[in-house]
Parts: structure tokens; sequence; C-alpha cells
């Protein structure tokens, strides 16, 4: 079922480094971020042992960035009429979304990876919670998996890039600032119900585990979006082909 | 051996193909039909791009629907636009194709040496793909398909657009390939079915208006000419 998930994944995950516009979104995310926050006025006060404002920052930046990578995952296919010679490969759906999608995350992990730098001149100049940076490191590479998923799973359904690029981004957006919670009338406003709109914010979710409140839930809230956005994009192949 | 059955797709009111039938076997088929005729669509079903709303496509006794990918494996399909992942050079990209269908090295570099040979692609092995000209990019796109040397080969227009020479060289390579495999080739160019066809699939309206030899195409009409045969079977007044 699996099968063909390598050699597939292997040429996404290089094509991504032959594309310049790639390179100029790694280069300036990892400038921003290395160099950026130390022309911040007040570097210091970024300095907190977990790095809040550091990953705050980033996953705001991934959810822009997230869309214009991803929207080379088909819609470009489309565009560049290749989507016709890759469906006809004999590599199954799921093996070719899941190759697409391990490669793109892959690609956020480096560009996480990059901004060790900073980690490593935090450490030594402010000292901070190692043990926790590391695991805030993993829970941010985690939630971008999920904007990954949410993104590829637009790319599918949209055929033109900018387009594409835009419902991605605004999606991107909306699932990372809407809580649900905010919107229970105060009438109904149950502890339970607050208790569920909130297990379903993105935000809230992620705030809480770069805080250190580690839960099961909140790692399988990521997961969840992350298959269930997957499964939709198998779905939207195979509409495409009928 | 290729078997389609009852194959039928529509987009919208529009019927693009209508309850096909036909198998293949070893030889050269060229599906022939004007513009619009389904070719490409009927194609596209054979390749599992499309899912048929009708019928079924078995390639060896593998339902294309049921059991796509199992059937992909002794097959290669190289679409009109002839595209290729752009970012790749030849090399990589022959080895990608190499690599989906687990071919060992030693075949791989068997196959890749003879099929740059042939198609004489041993100036641009190293080229990006996206810096080749067309003619050099439907040689390509022919290599990757052919380097685990399909039972089935489906090319959709494989001359179209390309100079003389090019025709030449791609119409005597399917023509040898074709003596020991199945190939399908859709085109609209006469000459094309006279070189090197050994069947010829009509097809219009999404309909198989006939199943036949070129000379038998020719004979349908008393001019004795595959042009004014299929003028006349495919013209709409």
């Amino acid at each position: 079922m699996l099968e063909n998930i390598y050699p597939v994944f292997v040429k996404e995950f290089r094509s991504y480094f032959l594309s310049r516009m790639v390179w100029f979104i790694f280069i300036v995310y990892s400038l921003f971020l290395t160099c950026g926050v130390f022309a911040y006025p007040d570097f210091g006060k970024l300095a907190e042992p977990e790095l809040l404002s550091f990953f705050k920052t980033q996953i705001i930046l991934f959810a822009f960035i997230i869309p214009a990578l991803t929207i080379k995952i088909w819609s470009d296919e489309r565009r560049q009429g290749t989507l016709e010679l890759t469906m006809s490969l004999p590599v199954g759906y799921t093996s070719l979304i899941l190759a697409k999608f391990l490669a793109i995350w892959g690609l956020c992990g480096l560009m996480i990876l990059s901004t060790f730098g900073t980690w490593l001149l935090y450490a030594l100049f402010c000292g901070v919670n190692n043990s926790t940076v590391l695991l805030n490191y993993i829970f941010l590479w985690l939630a971008c998996g999920s904007l990954c998923a949410i993104s590829m799973m637009v790319s599918a359904y949209i055929d033109m890039p900018v387009s594409a690029y835009v419902v991605a981004l605004a999606s991107c957006l909306v699932v990372m600032f809407i809580n649900i919670a905010d919107w229970i009338p105060v009438k109904y406003s149950a502890e339970i119900l607050i208790l569920i709109g909130e297990s379903l914010s993105f935000r809230l979710n992620f705030l809480n585990l770069i805080a250190g409140r580690i839960s099961v839930g909140a790692i399988c809230y990521f997961l969840t979006i992350i298959i269930s956005a997957l499964w939709v994009n198998i779905v939207a192949i195979g509409w495409r082909r009928k | 051996m290729l078997i389609v059955k009852k194959l039928s797709k529509a987009f919208g009111d529009v019927k693009a193909v209508s309850g096909i039938n036909f198998c293949l076997e070893k030889g050269v088929t060229a599906l022939l039909g004007p513009n619009g005729a389904g070719k490409t669509t009927l194609l596209r079903m054979l390749s599992g791009y499309y899912a048929p709303d009708d019928g079924e496509v078995l390639i060896n006794n593998l339902s294309v629907t049921e059991n796509r990918t199992e059937a992909l494996k002794s097959f290669a399909y190289v679409p009109e636009n002839g595209a290729l992942y752009s970012e790749m050079t030849v090399a990589s990209y022959v080895e990608f194709m190499a690599k989906l269908h687990h071919l060992s090295y030693e075949n791989f570099v068997d196959n890749f040496v003879s099929l740059i040979k042939e198609l004489r692609l041993e100036n641009v092995v190293n080229k990006q793909c996206d810096k080749l000209s067309k003619g050099f990019k439907r040689r390509v796109a022919l290599a990757g398909a052919l380097i685990h040397r399909p039972q089935i080969l489906i090319l959709d227009e494989p001359t179209e657009g390309l100079d003389p020479n090019q025709k030449f060289l791609i119409r005597d390579f399917l023509h040898n390939y074709g003596r020991l495999h199945t190939v399908l080739i859709s085109t609209h160019i006469m000459e094309e079915v006279e070189a090197f066809a050994d069947r010829v699939l009509l097809l219009n309206h999404g309909k198989l208006l006939c199943d036949t030899t070129p000379d038998g195409l020719k004979s349908l009409t008393p001019a004795n000419d595959i042009e004014t045969a299929f003028r006349s079977m495919t013209f709409d007044k």
C-alpha cells in the first residue's frame, strides 16, 4: 500500500533545494530569526527561559511561508503539466500524498534546525532551559506539520497557484487564531463547552505545549489535523480523477 | 495484453468516450481520430489518470481501477505535453523512473546506456529538463517511460511539433519496440499510420468507428488512400 514512498520523497525533497524561491524563503527566514532578534531593541526581554516569544513568532512566520511552499505540491504540478505524468506512475495515491507531505514537513524541520544558532546564543548569553527549548522545537515542528497538511489539502483543490496560496494562507490563519470557545454565547457557556472549544484551538494547544503544559490531548490535536487533512487530500485526488 | 471493456467517460453532458471495446497484443496500434474525438480522454483512462464512468481497463488481467499500482508496473504512458519534472536533470529523471520500477542497478545502467544511445541523448544527459528543446523533451520522456522496458507503451501524439529528423528517429524507434511489445500511439497524422502502424483504431465523437489494418482502412474508399478514408469517416457535414 505504501510502496514507492521513498523515491518520491527523495525527488520531492531534492526539488525544494533546486528552486530559487525556496532558497530565498529559507535564507530570509533563517536570517530573520538568527540576526533579526538581536536587532530587537530590548533583546534581553526576549530571552525567557523557554524562548516563548521566539517560538510564537516562528509559528506565525510559518503560517505565511508554508502556503508558499505547498503550492508547488499540486497547483504547480498542474501549471507545469506534470500532474498527468505523476498520476500515471506506479505509486498509490496514499504513498504519493505521504511522500509529498513528508518532504515539505522535512523541509520545515530543516528550516527550524537552521535557527539552532539563536538558541545557542541565548543559551550562552542569557541562560535558557535547554530541555524545554528542545521540546519546544519538536512541538513547533509538529504544529508546522498540521499547517503543511492543511495547505497541501487546499493546493489539491485549487488549480491556480496564486489562488491556492491566498486560500491556504487564509485557512492557516483561521485555524491558528480561531477559538470556538469565544463564539459560544454567554447563556450557553457551560464549563464543558468552553473546555471543548479551547481543546479545539490551535493557538491555545500550541501555547500550552511550548509553555510546558504538555498534554496528550494537545499532541493528539495536531496529529488529528495532520491525518484528517491528508485524508481529505486523498479524497481530493480521487475526486479530481472523476 | 491490454483489454478495454465498454469504456465510457462523460464530462457533464458531453460524452467524451462511449462504450469502447478492444484488445491489444504485440505490435504498433495507431489510435486515429480528429481533434476532440476522445483520444486523449481514452488514453488518460488507460493510464489511470481519469476514472472511467463505466467499463474497465485490464493490463495483463489486472484492473486499472481496482489494482492501479500493480497494473501500471508493466505499463508506461507518455502524455501529450511530454512534460518533465523541470528541476531534474535528464539522468536523475530517468533514474527516478527506474527506482519506481525497482530496477536493479545493473539493469538500470544497461537500459540507460542503450536508451541514451538509441534516442541520441548523449549530449544532454546532465542537462536540466527545462533547458531542453521540445524534441529532446519528448525523447527524454520516452527514455523515462522505457527504462523498465514495459510490455505496454502508450504515447499521446508523440511526434507533434517535431522536425522531420526527430519524427523519423521516434517512429523508427517505436517501430522496432513494437516488434516485441504492445505500443499504442494516438495521432491524427496519416503518414505516421502508414509509416509504422500494424493496426488502426479510428475514433470519432468518443465512439470506435473501426478497428482494422492501415490497408483495411485504405480499402474503405475507391481512392485507396488513408487520408480519404479518414475524411469520409470523420468529416462532420
